[in-house]
């Protein structure tokens, strides 16, 4: 039987009170997901058309290229050694420690670097793009480059969402050799492999395939990275607490899509 | 062209902007005759930087257009819009001059960008400009940072003028200002609006800028132009809205938030 009134039904109330909070919630995603959508789309079209401010894109490969080395290569070389460490404690219960270069080539390659640059640079890069351009926003610079026939997108986007496209596969391929190289390092000083042995079953292992798929990667990364350092601080407002607020957002959400495209990518190149 | 009619050069039709529920204007008619100054007064928080920023193309109307030289720009194309656009300077509120150039390159920005002119040239055009706004050529090398509000007003304006504009806007140009650097800055603004023969626009809250800049003054409130005249009528008007806001009285008409109405 029905009621008259449903708000009679105990409980009903606050149901229907969540099923509207869900449903704000879940409309406010869309909405972001979609101007998301469409910065990406004109961030795109303006890196297609000229002109194109080279200076700007000189200073920002310099900027995530040079400057982000130092953290890469600490990460992906203690990645690397942990690597090295690990599966011969794993694999030695199976007298399969043989297998360490292996492993340690296809974890670093196809993963460790990738992941970590991403993550690591997604901090250092994102949160600086973020507050930089959040800063230009709030105090109307951004209004002052379009009033000096300045597109804002070209000028600060596109140099920077370029720069991380090219610069994060570069990274990632050095972060890739030191990584082995940590791997080795352990394997010959404390594991005791043969410093020739190692080497060479590494080179005999090393497939072009698990190379290209981690610096593809690399490159999805920087362009989510750049791209959602620069929307969240294009988009910010309020002043200083807004644009640590785009700050925070730069990096959370960043970090949050590296992980999933991670997966998604490993999917596209690797399920079988 | 009609001789004996002045011409218009910039024209605001109906101009409606809303941010959500919240209503900023609510039809803001205004003409601006070629080389007039004209000057917007109206409280904190009335639209009027929003009314100069529909104008810039960097929000669009709701409702209603703006004319340049008579042509409405939402019928031009996108790059046709940007040509007609391309002839206003602008000044700032908090100045917004780029913290990772200095001074120069600030205001020889747009040459350096899109003309493609060398350095040398677009230095020695900059020092040009900071003559033209009372700074020594010393300061051409310093970055914004470290400049105190008047100098940052003043470069700001040099950048304004810098690509010879035909209208220029200044937006609060002496809000934060001393007196004195204020009446420096309004002596400037004169100045450099004659030197170029420009049309100017002006928002400020600053009575006393306002009668020294003016040619004639508008008032803006709840989203609408109430009142226009010269300075003189400006004196003598009984509009009740007007004359608190000229008197600066906290009692009269006009609604102020905190204040219980009477
Ligand atoms: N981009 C925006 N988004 C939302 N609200 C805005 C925006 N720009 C201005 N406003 C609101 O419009 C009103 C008028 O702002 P403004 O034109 O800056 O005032 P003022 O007359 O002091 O220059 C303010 O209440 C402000 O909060
Ligand atoms: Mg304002």
């Amino acid at each position: 039987m029905r009621k008259k009134s449903e708000t009679n039904i105990p409980f009903i109330t606050p149901f229907i009170e969540f099923l509207n909070k869900l449903g704000r919630v879940v409309l406010a995603f869309f909405k972001s997901a979609g101007s998301l959508g469409l910065f990406a789309v004109e961030t795109i079209y303006h890196c297609l058309t000229p002109p194109l401010y080279f200076k700007a894109l000189l200073r920002q490969i310099i900027e995530i290229g040079f400057y982000s080395l130092p953290v890469v290569a600490l990460t992906t070389l203690f990645s690397g050694m942990v690597i090295a460490l690990q599966t011969y404690s794993g694999f030695s219960q199976f007298s399969a420690e043989g297998a360490v270069s292996l492993v340690v080539l296809v974890a670093v390659t196809r993963e460790l670097a990738p992941v970590m640059a991403g993550l690591m640079v997604a901090g250092r890069i994102g949160a600086a793009m973020a507050a930089e351009i959040g800063t230009m926003r709030v105090t109307e610079q951004i209004d002052a480059l379009s009033t000096l026939s300045t597109n804002p997108i070209k000028y600060l986007i596109v140099p920077r969402v370029i720069a991380g496209v090219i610069m994060l596969p570069v990274l990632v391929l050095i972060g890739d050799i030191i990584g082995i190289c940590g791997g080795y390092m352990i394997g010959v000083s404390k594991l005791d492999f043969n410093a020739t042995t190692y080497l060479v079953s590494t080179w005999e292992y090393l497939k072009p395939m698990d190379v290209i798929s981690g610096l593809t990667k690399a490159s999805v990364f920087g362009f989510i990275i750049t791209l959602l350092g620069c929307y969240n601080g294009f988009n910010s407002k309020g002043g200083a607490q807004g644009v640590g607020q785009a700050t925070t957002n730069a990096v959370v959400s960043s970090s949050i899509l590296i992980l999933i495209f991670n997966y998604i990518l490993t999917e596209v190149f690797f399920a079988v | 062209m009609a001789e004996t009619k002045e011409q218009i050069k910039l024209k605001l039709v109906n101009v409606h902007k809303a941010f959500g529920s919240k209503k900023v204007l609510s039809g803001v008619d205004l003409e601006i005759k070629k080389g007039e100054s004209l000057v917007i007064i109206g409280g904190s928080g009335t639209g009027k930087s929003v009314t100069l920023k529909c104008i810039l193309g960097l929000l669009n109307p709701d409702k209603g257009y703006v004319e340049i030289d008579g042509k409405r720009l939402d019928k031009l194309s996108k790059k046709e819009q940007e040509k007609v656009r391309s002839q206003i300077g602008m000044l700032f509120q908090s100045g917004a001059l780029f913290d990772s150039l200095n001074v120069w390159e600030n205001i020889s920005f747009q040459l350096l960008q899109n003309k493609k002119t060398d350095s040398e040239k677009a230095k020695k055009l900059a020092i040009k400009k900071l003559a033209q706004v009372g700074l020594p050529k010393q300061v051409a090398d310093v970055y914004p940072a470290d400049l105190s509000g008047g100098m940052k007003k003043r470069v700001g304006l040099a950048r304004a003028i810098a690509n010879n504009p035909n209208i220029i806007f200044f937006d609060e140009p002496t809000t934060g200002l001393d007196p004195i650097m204020s009446d420096v800055i309004n002596d400037l603004i004169v100045s450099c609006v004659k030197t170029l023969g420009a049309t100017a626009l002006t928002i400020t809250h600053d009575m006393a800028s306002a009668r020294k800049i003016a040619d004639r003054i508008a008032m803006l409130y709840e989203g609408e132009i109430i009142w226009v005249g010269t300075v003189k009528e400006l004196d003598k008007t009984k509009n009740p809205y007007v004359r608190q806001f000229v008197a600066g009285s906290s009692k009269g008409p006009i609604f102020v938030e905190g204040k219980e109405a009477e």
